[in-house]
């Protein structure tokens, strides 16, 4: 078999940073090569290079036998490369068959003007629909499909240009389990078609089950490339993280008191979620684990008062709340890590003790002109900061969004430490971020629970919750489905409950 | 050494301490330029001219920083002019300095009513600000010019027609409150909390909300401040102009957005300072008064004007694109 | 069921909040006025309405990009002065006079949109830039003198074709040729999409600043083409001439279904609708003999609602495309 691409010695900087290192890699005719590494491993930079958005600073490329060095999107499209990314890049108000020929439209002339030729738009767009099988009318608006759907209009949308290799960049967070099994088939009949593949996934699983040749990244190198027979999954977590995993979790040795510090009882959003119940002690690490969209992160929203619930009951220490807002969670030391840190989580273009020192402000006001008391403000600010380890050249110039994921994290860390909160609401907390920084958070928080804090712990990560949680919670489409504590603490289970798809309910 | 100059300009955003070397460069310039514009009288005047339009920039300073745009304000000072001049010429009150004092307060009353309507339209509905003050904008004047039928109110109070000549301690009374406005103004954004709230809402509001951030209320506030902004201008305006007019302020809208984005404060909001705003105003005041000086028609400074705030708007884009990418 | 039943009717009169606006003004005004529902004061309102129409036709292609352009009303008087001055003092032939305006009304909406793409600066910020530049320019050719046209000219606005005014043919072929462009050619399409999401459109291949250039310029002619027959019909140009008229041509559009927040939106029969809409509510206004001092804030006040509409449309948008995840519960 003969090499499609072949990327030779490719080196690529930002800055001071090495972000990849000599990276040799290879992907054969009609094959399809699964690609792993941790966040930060370089994937994505080397997904840009071949897609023609960065150039590399030293190194070439070899395409279908020619040199390839693309200026542009466009120039790589045109020599064959083509990408499915993560989110969709779909355009709702426009119908299926408009997506898919947005900037090649069939056209006629009708007096010197080129109109669309609709006819003709909707014979083409029909027969690429019934290659990826998708059974629905070109005419369908965008936004009446679901995700999984529109993936396919996506992939649809790739398959006009004729491509010679696809790149999957995970393309399997937004879909259910029997939606997968959809794009795992329509990736078989891709390889009939003798396209090759790159398929970027955090999913080991199914690296493992549809990869020809498997390839590791780690810290910009290409650690191993060999047939996919030849791994297992836990030397590949090895090789990915070059480390044991244990080895980056504390220990933990505190006990959940019996007080009770939130209870949430039957609370739904009617959306999203329904009917959840469950108890936090203070001291207690209590996990909630679920995939991606199974309404974890929704129902810390609700709790926290950035969506409306439904129905339901929300204690504080006993007491019921009734009306949930951010305002009432600061004021009773409740703090709430989001997801997404750089949309919710700071202030970007400020600087690093603006961000921290934003949070818990009434504190420091003098009555009775709410002016600040700034010297003890900046002493408090500067303590957090200096607990919390974020690397830093000067917190009063340097702006946030100019620090690496792992500080950033750390420094949404610092601004709710300000708070001295007794309760922790973290979600997805070491998300895209490096395993040095995520060591520390989970050291920080173990700390603080030892000093008798609550915290809620939201991961995709068994592995992590098992480590950290005195008690889990599985989450599976919007209900609880397993309430599980240390003593009984089965991975298989969780996972099993995790997955397992309720059939009757997807039909409406 | 070169290359460094406008490299650290753009990486300070286009900050004060360029711009207040432009505007020296500017006064010397003119001074040697325009006939009469470096004369104590001159100079004397344009300090005191540009009281009410520093009043009325710092207030959209406000604005801007909490990421917002406020387009009525010229309507507030039609309103307020109308309104307040109305009060006067009652006679509900007798005393002339209580009848003064009372429309005053009436003014401050109806500006700041007209930033709660904004500011509730752009928090509460989620309108699109530049939308609703164009709107408000629109309806306010309507309602000036209604209430007057399109005249002028003459006949003020003593008290009041006086008030833009007296001084304090050899201090003029317009130059007092700039002074005064200004100073409260810095002492609001940079040392109280609802300046620090006000920046976070600016920079992010989605983080400052989930950070326990009043950020409805504190948006609403930064409307009101500049409809209390309008108001206060509006009284220096009608106290000088002997008259309350409600087309009083048609033409300031320009010069207000142009002073405060000349002098810097992002029009993405979360950034900006009080003093930029001074400097930036001083900045077209003086472009006023020398193109005048220069005998240049009230429509070619319009242009003159309007090409120098797209061209402070340039610098803001690049300023905010240059912080991105570093 | 009573609830659901409220929301239901509270979310079809939102939907269709145009309809309902317009049964209400033709209710509220035939009651108030018997001449306001006759065929001639009907067709008078079209007529009226022409010059708006065309405008808001213009305006229609840059709010679906989600831009803005509040330069429209100086362009108009721009295109005004200069077209008069060429008649009147230079005595040019009507054919060498109405490229000349259409001509400058591209030039400004060509500016408008080099500097929103190429310099980047937010469209309200740029065309409100352009907004005083433009009225400047076109107080200083006047002299801030009023303009009376000749007959030769002003025939334009009262010659019927038909038995209809010509300034009612113009305004259907700039309707028709909007429509097709925006729903009958890949630049239409594509506008949609660049207002929808301009990054994603730019992922998706579309030359996102020939579409954004295209908006302004297409609406710097409209504008040119409004002037033109606005001055025919007139015979005159005022120095208010075009004031505020980018406020009701922006009312137009967003009362004819049109999105502030892009994306969203038809020339026909949307904006057309809504300009008349706005025509007629002047001309009922007119004919019950309201404070005229009072238009300014009716308009004003119906913009608002207008606008209030839509942006609760949009939050309500925003919230349904966050995909629900409970599937059984019925």
């Amino acid at each position: 078999m003969t090499d499609l691409l072949r990327c030779e010695k490719i080196e690529k900087s930002f800055g001071d940073t090495l972000v990849l290192h000599q990276l040799e890699l290879t992907v054969r005719k009609n094959e399809l090569l699964g690609l792993v590494g941790e966040n930060g491993a370089g994937k994505s930079t080397l997904m840009n290079i071949l897609g023609g958005i960065l150039p590399p600073n030293k190194g070439a490329m070899l395409f279908d036998g020619q040199a390839y060095a693309p200026k542009n999107a466009l120039e790589a499209t045109q020599a064959g490369i083509a990408f499915i990314h993560q989110e969709l890049n779909v355009l709702n108000h426009l119908t299926v068959q408009e997506n898919l020929f947005l900037t090649s439209m069939p056209t006629k002339s009708l007096i010197g003007v080129r109109l669309i030729d609709w006819k003709q738009l909707e014979q083409k767009a029909v027969a690429i629909l019934n290659q990826v099988g998708l059974q629905c009318s070109p005419k369908t608006k965008m936004k009446d499909l679901g995700p999984a759907e529109k993936q396919l209009v996506e992939i649809a949308k790739v398959l006009t240009l004729a491509p010679k290799l696809i790149i999957f960049d995970e393309p399997t967070t937004s879909l259910t389990l029997k939606e997968r099994e959809t794009l795992f088939q329509l990736i078989a009949t891709l390889r009939q078609q003798e396209i090759s593949m790159i398929y970027i996934s955090h999913n080991l699983d199914d690296i493992l089950q549809l990869s020809d040749r498997i390839a590791v990244l780690r810290d910009g190198q290409l650690i191993s490339q060999r047939a996919a027979h030849t791994y297992q999954k836990e030397s590949m977590i090895q090789e990915m993280i070059g480390r044991k995993v244990s080895a980056l979790f504390p220990d933990r040795h505190t006990v959940p008191s019996t007080n009770s510090l939130l209870k949430v009882e039957d609370l739904s959003d009617g959306v999203n979620f329904e009917k959840v119940s469950f108890e936090l002690h203070q001291g207690e690490v209590l996990g909630f684990y679920g995939l991606m969209g199974a309404g974890r992160t929704e129902v810390m929203q609700t709790i926290y008062g950035l969506t409306p619930k439904k129905a339901g009951a929300v204690y504080w220490k006993g007491d019921l709340k009734k009306r949930l807002s951010p305002r009432l969670w600061v004021a009773q030391k409740a703090a709430f890590l989001t997801e997404d840190r750089r949309a919710e989580g700071l202030m970007l273009d400020h600087s690093i003790a603006q961000n921290i020192g934003l949070v818990g402000l009434r504190k420091w006001i003098k009555k009775p002109f709410g002016l600040l008391k700034t010297s003890l403000l900046s002493a408090a600010v500067t303590d957090v900061f200096k607990r919390t380890n974020i690397k830093a050249a000067n917190m009063d110039r340097q702006e946030v969004g100019t620090l690496s994921g792992g500080n950033q994290q750390k420094a949404v860390i610092a601004k709710w430490l300000m708070l001295q909160p007794a309760l922790f609401i973290l979600d997805e907390p070491t998300k895209g971020i490096d395993v040095g920084a995520k060591q520390e958070i989970y050291q920080q928080v173990s700390s603080l629970v030892d000093q008798g804090m609550g915290v809620i712990f939201v991961s995709s990560e068994i592995e992590v919750l098992l480590a950290m949680c005195d008690r889990i919670l599985v989450m599976n489409q919007g209900r609880v489905a397993a309430n599980v504590t240390r003593a009984d603490f089965n991975k298989q289970s969780l996972v099993d409950a995790a997955f397992h798809q309720t059939e009757t309910n997807t039909v409406p | 050494m070169t290359v460094s100059i406008p490299k650290r300009f753009f990486k300070s955003g286009f900050k004060a301490a360029p711009l207040f070397l432009v505007c020296v460069l500017y006064y010397v310039i003119m001074a040697f330029v325009a006939p009469g514009f470096f004369s104590a009288n001159n100079s004397w005047n344009l300090l005191f001219n540009m009281m009410p339009l520093l009043i009325l920039a710092l207030g959209q300073t406000f604005v801007m920083i909490g990421g917002g745009i406020d387009l009525s304000v010229t309507s507030s000072i039609a309103l307020t002019s109308v309104v307040g001049a109305l009060v006067m010429t009652s006679g509900i009150v007798s005393n002339p300095i209580g009848i003064t004092v009372l429309a005053l307060l009436v003014m401050i009353g109806v500006g700041g009513a007209i930033g709660l309507v904004n500011g509730v339209a752009v928090t509460r509905f989620k309108m699109p600000p530049f939308m609703v003050t164009l709107v408000t904008m629109m309806f306010f004047s309507g309602i000036a010019i209604w209430l007057t039928a399109s005249q002028s109110i003459h006949d003020l109070p003593e008290p009041f027609v006086n008030f833009s000549y007296n001084t304090v301690l050899g201090i003029p009374n317009p130059l007092l409150a700039g002074v005064g406005v200004t100073l409260c103004c810095w002492l609001l954004a940079q040392k109280t909390i609802y300046g620090r709230w006000m920046f976070a809402v600016g920079a992010n509001p989605k983080a400052a909300q989930i950070s326990g951030v009043p950020y409805q209320q504190t948006l609403v506030i930064t409307y009101m401040i500049s409809g209390l902004c309008g108001a206060l201008a509006s009284f220096l305006y009608t106290s000088r102009l002997e008259t309350g007019s409600p087309v009083m302020g048609q033409y300031v809208l320009l010069d207000i957005i142009g002073a405060v984005v000349i002098g810097g404060t992002s029009l993405f909001g979360g950034s900006g300072k009080m003093i930029w705003t001074v400097i930036g105003t001083l900045f077209l005041v003086m472009l006023d008064n020398s193109l005048n000086l220069l005998g240049l028609s009230f429509f070619v400074i319009m242009i003159c004007k309007g090409l120098v705030i797209l061209i402070a708007a340039l610098l803001n884009v690049a300023a905010a694109r240059k912080a991105k990418t570093t | 069921m009573q609830t659901s039943f409220l929301q239901g009717l509270g979310k079809m009169l939102l939907d269709r909040s145009i309809i309902v606006l317009f049964v209400i003004v033709f209710l509220v005004f035939g009651l108030l006025s018997p001449q306001f529902l006759t065929l001639q004061n009907l067709l008078n309102i079209l007529v009226q309405s022409a010059t708006l129409i065309i405008l808001a036709s213009g305006m229609t292609f840059v709010i679906i990009t989600a831009g803005i352009d509040l330069s429209v009303g100086s362009i108009m008087l721009v295109v005004a002065v200069i077209s008069g001055k060429a008649v009147l003092d230079y005595d040019l032939p009507l054919l060498v006079v109405i490229p000349l305006g259409m001509v400058l009304g591209l030039c400004f909406g060509y500016l408008n949109a080099l500097s929103i793409h190429r310099l980047k600066i937010i469209p309200f910020i740029a065309t409100l830039g352009m907004y005083y530049v433009a009225r400047g320019l076109g107080l200083l050719i006047s002299e801030t003198r009023a303009l009376n046209l000749p007959e030769s000219y002003t025939w334009l606005g009262n010659t019927p074709i038909l038995g209809i005014p010509l300034p009612v043919w113009i305004m259907a072929v700039v309707v028709f040729a909007g429509h097709i462009i925006l729903s009958h050619t890949t630049y239409g399409r594509q506008l949609y999409a660049v207002g929808e999401d301009a990054v994603r459109a730019r992922k998706a291949g579309v030359k996102v600043d020939r579409i954004i250039i295209g908006s302004y310029v297409l609406c710097g002619l409209c504008a040119a083409i409004a002037s033109l027959v606005a001055t025919a019909q007139l015979g005159a140009v005022s120095p208010t001439f075009g004031d505020q008229r980018e406020f009701t041509a922006i009312a137009a559009v967003v009362l004819g279904g049109t999105s502030l927040f892009g994306g969203t939106g038809k020339i026909f029969p949307g904006t057309l609708i809504g300009a008349i809409l706005i025509q007629s509510i002047e001309s009922g206004l007119v004919m019950v003999s309201l404070d005229p001092y009072l238009y300014a804030v009716i308009t004003a006040g119906i913009l608002f609602f207008v606008v209030l509409i839509d942006s609760i449309k949009h939050q309500r948008q925003n919230r349904k495309s966050a995909k629900p995840l409970l599937k059984s519960s019925s």
